[in-house]
């Protein structure tokens, strides 16, 4: 007989751990899932941050690039947002330099003003300066959304004005500036 | 004879033991928590600071002046990294640290550093301390063309008095305002830093001398530094740099800055030649510019910038040839 209960006794205490083991587990799961849904809402929130931060450069840097050395036009003063034509279709034919230069996906020189046909400039030998509209400093490294414009003044050589040698030209464009991807 | 005793049974030991290792489990998981939100918050100054930078630089103005303004003690990391193949610029890279609260250990650095190729940071020191504010001085350094703008960045408890200094360097600084830069009743104390023209100062000071050569240097902390001055309105942007500077941080930065000036050469090399023959009798420009990159490739391979007073002299003259040989009626820059 006693033998009987001390059996039930110990077969009630083994269903007690178990019972408390399977609480443990779900206590677990539980603080887990719990950690898991702030984890998720605070990485999120960092990663909105950071494409806030990197859009915000990115739109300044559009309106700024036209005044880095690499584009201003510096030949006369008075002309802050004048982007020197010229100067970008030589960059644009140095190979990998704006990549090494900017954190970019994506840089493009459009001329809008007067109109031009619809072509990427490649060279002066086939259509520099009066055969294209396009200048593409850096090629797209990803899709264009997110891609930042900001309109310039452009200004070029044309040996054609003013007789002999020329004089500087002045064009209406437009800047496009894909900030470089967050962890690329 | 009966003992009295506590028995624990099995089931208090287990839910003891599993308690306990869910506390310790609970704890470490919140110190993780808090040190990867602090790294967050650095992270975010770090790129805050990079990103304000940006409109401090400047277009065709002179100086700039600007005040960036932490709601909290703040440290600025400024890493310089020479250009290298693969990195033809180098590289800046800045990072930030927060001071945390509740005492907690301030660790050197958490976040992430966000890294530039166009950007060229001067600082008193590696890691720049400011309470409230960190004070930007954006100067255009110009060889003869544009190069860069060399940003100028020291924390509040730095003081600079600038004892003798030429007219036009102290009609500037009286023009610019500037917080904690002095040029008459200068205050006394550690934190500040003594800035002689034309003398040796003493006592941990800064020595200037500006030459009629239009090169110049600095001595500080027993290094010796040399400058060229900008073409333009705005000549003293390197002497600047180089007074308020960590002596290696300038010297990287001035590689870094000769090598972006050879890389720039490449551009107005190219344009000069789509100029045609109009323009540029008997290859002046291309011969002036080609003479320009080899000397600003050597320094920029050398080590310690401009090393020597006749690499200054020399590095001054062929921009002037440069610029000599941009006139007439098709200017390049």
């Amino acid at each position: 007989m006693q033998m009987l209960e001390h059996v039930c006794s110990s077969k009630r205490a083994q269903m007690k751990i178990q019972q408390m083991a399977f609480m443990l587990v779900a206590v677990m799961i539980f603080f887990g899932m719990v950690a898991l849904v702030y984890f998720t809402i605070s990485i999120k929130g960092l990663q909105d941050k950071a494409e806030i931060l990197a859009e915000e450069d990115g739109r300044r840097m559009a309106r700024q690039l036209a005044g880095t050395p690499e584009l201003a036009y510096t030949v006369r003063d008075g002309c802050d947002s004048c982007l020197d034509l010229d100067k970008a279709f030589q960059l644009s034919t140095i190979n990998s330099y704006a990549e090494d230069l900017w954190n970019l996906d994506y840089l493009m020189i459009e001329r809008i003003s007067p109109s031009f046909p619809d072509q990427k400039c490649t060279s002066p030998a086939n259509n520099y300066p009066n055969g294209c509209n396009e200048i593409e400093i850096i090629a797209p490294k990803r899709g264009l959304s997110g891609t930042k414009t900001a309109f310039v003044a452009l200004v070029r050589w044309d040996d054609s004005i003013g007789g002999s040698p020329g004089a500087y030209r002045y064009e209406f464009g437009r800047i496009h500036v894909l900030e470089r991807e967050l962890g690329s | 004879m009966s003992k009295r005793g506590y028995e624990f049974s099995f089931a208090w030991i287990f839910t003891l033991f599993i308690g306990a290792a869910v506390i310790a489990a609970a704890i470490m998981i919140a110190t993780q928590i808090v040190g990867m939100k602090q790294a967050e918050r650095d992270a975010a100054r770090g790129l805050e600071i990079g990103v304000l930078l940006t409109p401090v630089e400047t277009a065709l103005e002179d100086a700039r002046f600007a005040k960036i303004i932490v709601p909290d003690e703040t440290i600025l990391f400024n890493e310089v990294r020479e250009e290298r193949p693969g990195n033809p610029f180098g590289s800046q890279r800045i990072g930030a640290s927060i001071k945390p609260g509740f005492n907690a250990e301030w660790k050197p650095l958490s976040g992430v550093q966000s890294t530039f190729h166009n950007k060229y940071i001067f600082t008193p020191t590696n890691e720049t301390y400011a309470e409230e504010s960190f004070y930007v001085l954006a100067k255009p350094l110009k060889l003869p063309f544009k190069i860069a703008d060399l940003i100028i960045i020291w924390g509040g408890q730095e003081k600079f008095c600038f004892t003798n200094p030429p007219v036009e360097v102290k009609a500037e600084l009286l023009e610019l305002n500037m917080t904690n830069i002095y040029v008459s009743n200068c205050p006394t104390g550690p934190e500040v830093r003594n800035i002689c023209f034309g003398t040796t100062c003493g006592g941990g000071g800064i020595s200037v001398a500006i030459n009629s050569d239009h090169t110049g240097k600095i001595v500080k902390d027993g290094k010796t530094l040399h400058y060229v001055e900008s073409f333009g309105t705005d000549r003293y942007g390197l002497m600047y740099a180089a007074i308020f500077s960590d002596p290696e941080i300038y010297e990287r930065q001035v590689s870094r800055l000769m090598a972006h000036a050879g890389k720039l050469e490449e551009i107005y090399q190219r344009k000069a030649n789509s100029f045609g023959s109009s323009c540029y009798s008997s290859n002046a420009m291309s011969t002036a510019l080609g003479n320009y990159k080899s000397h600003t490739e050597s320094i920029a391979s050398g080590s310690g910038g401009i090393s020597t007073a006749t690499e200054a002299r020399n590095l001054f003259a062929k921009a002037e040839g440069v610029n000599n040989a941009n006139a007439g009626a098709c200017l390049l820059f």
